[in-house]
């Protein structure tokens, strides 16, 4: 069973997007914060981490360097959805190994498609 | 990691979408085909986006990707009312007719299904105006194809399965009680509604020979995207597989003014449609 992390310090957003996910058979987990989703990483990897970009103390984007610099982190896939739209957020993000980068409100049928590809759920 | 996307890189892919795809992109999206194509990018291993567009002219499955990749699968159940009360009133009950009338089968195909929001809609809606007529029978001789060129939509479609917010966008609570199950919060649609409805993976690019007849087509917010020739050719050959005297819907924002094809507007209340005559002039 794939296990995908869900990192966003709002409540709602990490719940719509948990129920969105419970289409699959995945074992989720769910932070909000970056240092609780360290703490949950700690206890074992994931095949996929959706991340918001903005939040308290350590936000999104420094959370995806800290896993890249990490052994058994780096090679973690991890899709962005936030409500950072500017053009140069998106293709820093893009550019330093973000897989996706969804902006909200985003659809759920694009946030599905784009998880399909990454899982390679289809093959 | 593939370098980022230079200018003229931009341009070449530009070119390639539109010419091979229809596909227009802006000037100013160039930060778009850098950002929705950089894992496409990285996993086939290409260096820069110089040899993605070369690769993509090899491999006609990376162009269906980049596509997808490049498109919204946004789609909504029962979209457009306008759109639903036409075929509620006015294109079902005609096709229901010609069963009547003795034609042996209704083909209808849902020519940019997504994720199967649009057939399935059309399914509950069919059946809905068979029990009315006392014929529910009648569903069998129905049939549906749901076609897409993003394979990871057509997964979700063949599962049948939605979360509340995807159910909250345009189903109705009567009608969600009784053609879905749920479970853990998960909504499946009824198994007879899913086998009512043929998914394959298609790109409107291609020949239609492959997919017979059809009495009624929907071709709905997929056009947007084309530019004003493929938009032609598509209409063209939607003609071409469509029986005498059977009709095309389109999306609620799109409409065929200013394209030279063989339809007949239509009308039903605010919602157009297009209707093909007896004879077809120009095929
Ligand atoms: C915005 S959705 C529309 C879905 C549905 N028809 C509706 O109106 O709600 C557009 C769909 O068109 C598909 N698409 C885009 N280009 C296509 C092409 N060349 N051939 C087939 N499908 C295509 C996309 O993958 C996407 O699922």
């Amino acid at each position: 069973m794939k296990k995908v992390l869900i990192v966003d310090d709002s409540a709602t957003l990490r719940r719509i997007v948990h129920e969105a996910l419970n289409v699959f058979d995945f074992e989720i987990y769910e932070a909000e914060s970056a240092a609780l989703a360290m703490e949950c990483l700690e206890e074992g990897p994931v095949d996929l981490i959706l991340l918001d970009w903005h939040m308290p103390e350590m936000d999104g984007y420094e959370l995806f360097l800290k896993l890249k610099g990490m052994e058994e982190f780096k090679n973690i896939p991890v899709i962005m959805l936030t409500a950072e739209d500017s053009r140069e957020s998106m293709l820093k993000a893009i550019r330093s190994g973000i897989r996706h980068y969804l902006t909200k409100p985003f659809t759920h049928e694009d946030l599905l498609a784009r998880i399909i590809r990454v899982l390679k759920l289809n093959q | 990691m593939i370098e980022p996307l230079q200018q003229y890189e931009f341009e070449k892919l530009r070119d390639l979408l539109a010419s091979v795809c229809g596909i227009v992109l802006k000037a100013d999206q160039d930060y778009l085909v850098e950002t929705r194509l950089t894992e496409l990018a990285n996993e086939i291993g290409v260096a820069n986006f110089g040899e993605l567009h070369r690769a993509i002219i090899m491999d006609e499955s990376l162009l269906s990707q980049v596509v997808d990749l490049m498109t919204t699968n946004e789609t909504l159940w029962f979209r457009d009312d306008s759109c639903w009360a036409t075929l509620e009133h006015s294109i079902l009950p005609s096709l229901i007719e010609r069963l009547h009338q003795g034609q042996r089968n209704i083909r209808i195909w849902s020519a940019a299904c997504s994720t199967g929001q649009e057939p399935y809609s059309l399914v509950i809606l069919i059946r809905e105006i068979l029990e009315k007529q006392g014929r529910p029978d009648l569903l069998n001789r129905f049939e549906l194809v749901g076609t897409d060129i993003s394979n990871a939509a057509l997964y979700l479609a063949q599962k049948g399965c939605y979360d509340p917010f995807t159910i909250s966008r345009g189903m109705p609570d009567s009608r969600l009680a009784k053609h879905f199950s749920s479970q853990k919060k998960v909504w499946t649609i009824s198994p007879e509604i899913r086998a009512k409805v043929k998914f394959q993976a298609f790109n409107l690019m291609d020949s239609f020979a492959v997919l017979g007849e059809f009495d009624l087509v929907l071709c709905r917010n997929v056009a947007i995207y084309f530019s004003e020739q493929f938009k032609k050719d598509l209409f063209r050959k939607i003609t071409g597989i469509l029986r005498p005297e059977s009709f095309m819907l389109l999306g609620a924002t799109e409409s065929l003014l200013g394209i030279e094809t063989d339809f007949k507007n239509m009308s039903y209340g605010n919602g157009l449609y297009y209707q093909i005559g007896k004879t077809k002039n120009n095929q």
